[in-house]
């Protein structure tokens, strides 16, 4: 199974994520500050991590460049309530392979995660 | 004295009595002439006469002489001397008339002069009149021609009014003092729907929507004599209401007594249907930016309930009362979360895309998804869509939607009732355009909410049926397409004026031209 880490700046966001994918079989960190999320990256192996893009300090895009540069094998799945183009196509030029607008679904996360966890 | 020697003086004597005789009868003829020539001038009359004397002295002296040195060269002169006191006498006589003539000419020629001076000043005054007699003549000629200009003037003048009055595109009216309608042109007549015959039976009264309004106006009027940019309702034939800008004078007769009032009114229905719109379309547009901060706020929050229902319903499966509760929080949170998309996708702020649409294939996708739930309710779709329809740019997904939503509250319409929905595509004349029309046999809207239906929020559903989005949402798509949305009801037929009841969608989209099409679908 897979090592997650999840960033939001709502807790309660992040744990909930964290709460569905334990559910899962996976092993998941929740982080509402950024600089925690990216000292864990440096020091473990991560294999997913699921970003919000409205963070406290940075933005979800930027995070997504520092873990990208730590590890680029890293998956990423960004989330968003406020989807505009732009975000979507910053994201996925740095690399990430979900770009998902919140509220998502429990059966929908459980399947994007399985999806991008299972790409080769 | 011997003969010989009087022989020159005789001779003299004789000859120069001749000479007189024809002298004065030379100028007896020419004295004549010039009183046949000009028989009123009194001198010449004189002249006449003078001459007549001196030629018959002439021929006495004459006679005389010539008669004394006959005889007396004939020895007679005894005779002579008998003669000579009556030749004398006679010649006498002759100078004494001459004379008295020449001293009593001054006498005549006076009277002459007065005659004449009269006869001068007669004539005179005969020319004076004659002369006023042409002035006048001349005055009358050309007072005709005065009115006669005057006349083409007013009657040019006159037509400007009339002209005016007629091609006026605004409603001009006269009325009397009791509000009764004198006369109105036909752009008014047209401007409220009566006809010209029907303009003579009608009041203000009947024309103001307002009672209080002519009151006003009426008060204004006989007050201070006109109004100015009044903005009132009138009250058409068929009983709807324009609105109009009015301005109004009163009119009063020569002896400045009031006699009615005559106004000009301008339709300002249109200008206030477009200022609403705008209103509306402002409104919207903030609404649009609000819905976008509130949508970004609530998405993670509404992500958490929904995730955590979830995540109990794990624990609590849905046959027992707390999985039963943990399925409506979960249902409702999804609802939420329609609505807050449903508010970005109105406030535009999620991108378009651009690709190029045929509407047929656009609705034929959304009837397949679409009707088989109408069909369910007994509401049958009759589809006329024109197989030459122009292509139109835009997104497919939110155009989808837009006939989703007025699919959907068609279907609403006819709630529990059979019904039909006609559905069809065209292009426009020009073919600028393409026309898509969605018509349903349901209850109608109403027309004071008529107005109301774009904007946000607005429903006549029950809670939890409409949020009222359906068609703002639907509103600004069309928007951003460069598109109108316009909605009848009760729907009229074009032709025959037959009424069908229920309510129709005109969706209008800009086609874009052949050329830019084949570029586009080539690349
Ligand atoms: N075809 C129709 N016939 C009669 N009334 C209609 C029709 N279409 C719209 N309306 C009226 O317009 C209102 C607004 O429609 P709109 O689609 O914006 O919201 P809604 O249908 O009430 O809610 P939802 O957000 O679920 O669409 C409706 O509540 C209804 O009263
Ligand atoms: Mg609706």
């Amino acid at each position: 199974m897979a090592e997650i880490i999840s960033l939001d700046d709502v807790k309660d966001a992040t744990v909930l994520i964290g709460k569905i994918l334990r559910k899962k079989g996976h092993t998941v960190h929740t982080f509402t500050e950024e600089d925690d999320a990216i000292n864990f990256a440096e020091e473990n192996k991560v294999d997913l991590a699921i970003l919000d893009i409205k963070l406290k300090k940075m933005n979800g895009v930027e995070v997504l460049a520092i873990l990208k540069k730590i590890d680029p094998s890293i998956r990423v799945i960004m989330l968003t309530g406020y989807p505009t183009v732009e975000t979507a196509r910053e994201a996925i030029s740095f690399g990430a392979d979900e770009y998902c607008v919140k509220p998502i679904d429990r059966d929908e996360l459980e399947e994007k995660v399985e999806k991008v966890l299972n790409l080769t | 004295m011997t003969g010989l020697l009087m022989f020159p003086a005789n001779f003299t004597d004789m000859t120069g009595s001749l000479v007189i005789i024809v002298f004065s009868f030379l100028s007896l003829r020419y004295a004549y002439l010039l009183t046949q020539n000009q028989p009123e001038n009194f001198l010449w009359g004189f002249l006449f006469y003078f001459c007549v004397t001196l030629s018959a002295f002439a021929v006495s002296r004459a006679m005389g002489h010539l008669v004394k040195q006959v005889l007396l060269i004939g020895g007679n002169n005894e005779q002579w001397k008998k003669m000579a006191p009556f030749a004398g006498g006679f010649n006498t006589l002759l100078m004494t008339s001459l004379a008295a003539v020449t001293i009593y000419y001054h006498k005549g020629i006076e009277g002459y002069r007065a005659i004449e001076k009269k006869a001068r000043s007669l004539k005179s005054t005969n020319n004076e009149l004659q002369q006023t007699g042409a002035k006048l003549h001349e005055m009358n000629i050309h007072l005709e021609e005065m009115v006669d200009n005057r006349t083409k003037e007013l009657s040019v003048s006159e037509k400007k009014f009339r002209n005016f009055f007629i091609n006026s595109k605004d409603m001009i009216f006269f009325c009397d003092t009791k509000n009764r309608l004198v006369n109105m042109n036909a752009s008014g007549l047209e401007m409220l729907g009566y006809s010209f015959d029907e303009q003579a039976s009608l009041n203000l009264y009947d024309i103001f929507y307002n009672e209080n309004d002519l009151d006003n106006y009426f008060e204004e009027i006989v007050t201070h004599g006109f109004v100015e940019d009044l903005e009132v309702e009138f009250k058409k034939a068929d009983g709807s209401i324009i609105y109009v800008l009015l301005s109004a004078n009163a009119i009063h007769n020569d002896e400045g007594v009031f006699s009615g009032s005559e106004g000009i009114a301008k339709d300002l229905t249109r200008v206030k249907t477009m200022m609403t719109q705008l209103a509306s379309s402002e409104k919207m547009a903030s609404i649009g930016q609000m819905a976008a901060g509130v949508a970004h706020e609530i998405n993670t929050p509404l992500g958490v309930i929904l995730g955590y229902s979830q995540l109990l319903l794990d624990d609590f499966p849905v046959d027992t009362e707390e999985g039963e509760s943990l399925e409506v929080i979960e249902r409702q949170t999804k609802a939420c979360r329609k609505i807050v998309a449903d508010l970005l996708k109105f406030s535009r702020q999620s991108e378009s895309s651009r690709e190029n649409i045929s509407i047929n294939e656009m609705l034929t996708d959304v009837l397949a998804i679409t009707e088989h739930s109408l069909n369910m309710d007994h509401i049958f779709v009759h589809q006329d869509l024109i197989h030459n329809l122009n292509t139109i740019v835009g997104d497919t997904e939110k155009l989808r939607q837009v006939f989703i939503n007025i699919l959907n509250n068609a279907h609403h319409a006819m709630e529990g009732q059979s019904g039909d929905i006609y559905i069809s595509t065209r292009n426009s004349e020009d073919s600028k355009e393409v026309i898509a029309t969605v018509r349903d046999t349901g209850k109608g809207i109403p027309e004071d909410i008529r107005s109301s239906i774009f904007d946000p929020f607005f429903t006549t559903k029950p809670v939890g049926k409409g949020t009222g989005l359906g068609l703002s949402v639907s509103y600004g798509i069309i928007k951003e397409h460069e598109g109108t949305i316009k909605v009848e009801s009760p729907v009229i037929d074009n032709e025959t004026g037959e009424n069908f009841g229920g309510t129709k969608f005109i969706v209008t989209l800009p086609a874009i031209s052949s050329e830019a099409q084949i570029v586009d679908t080539t690349t």
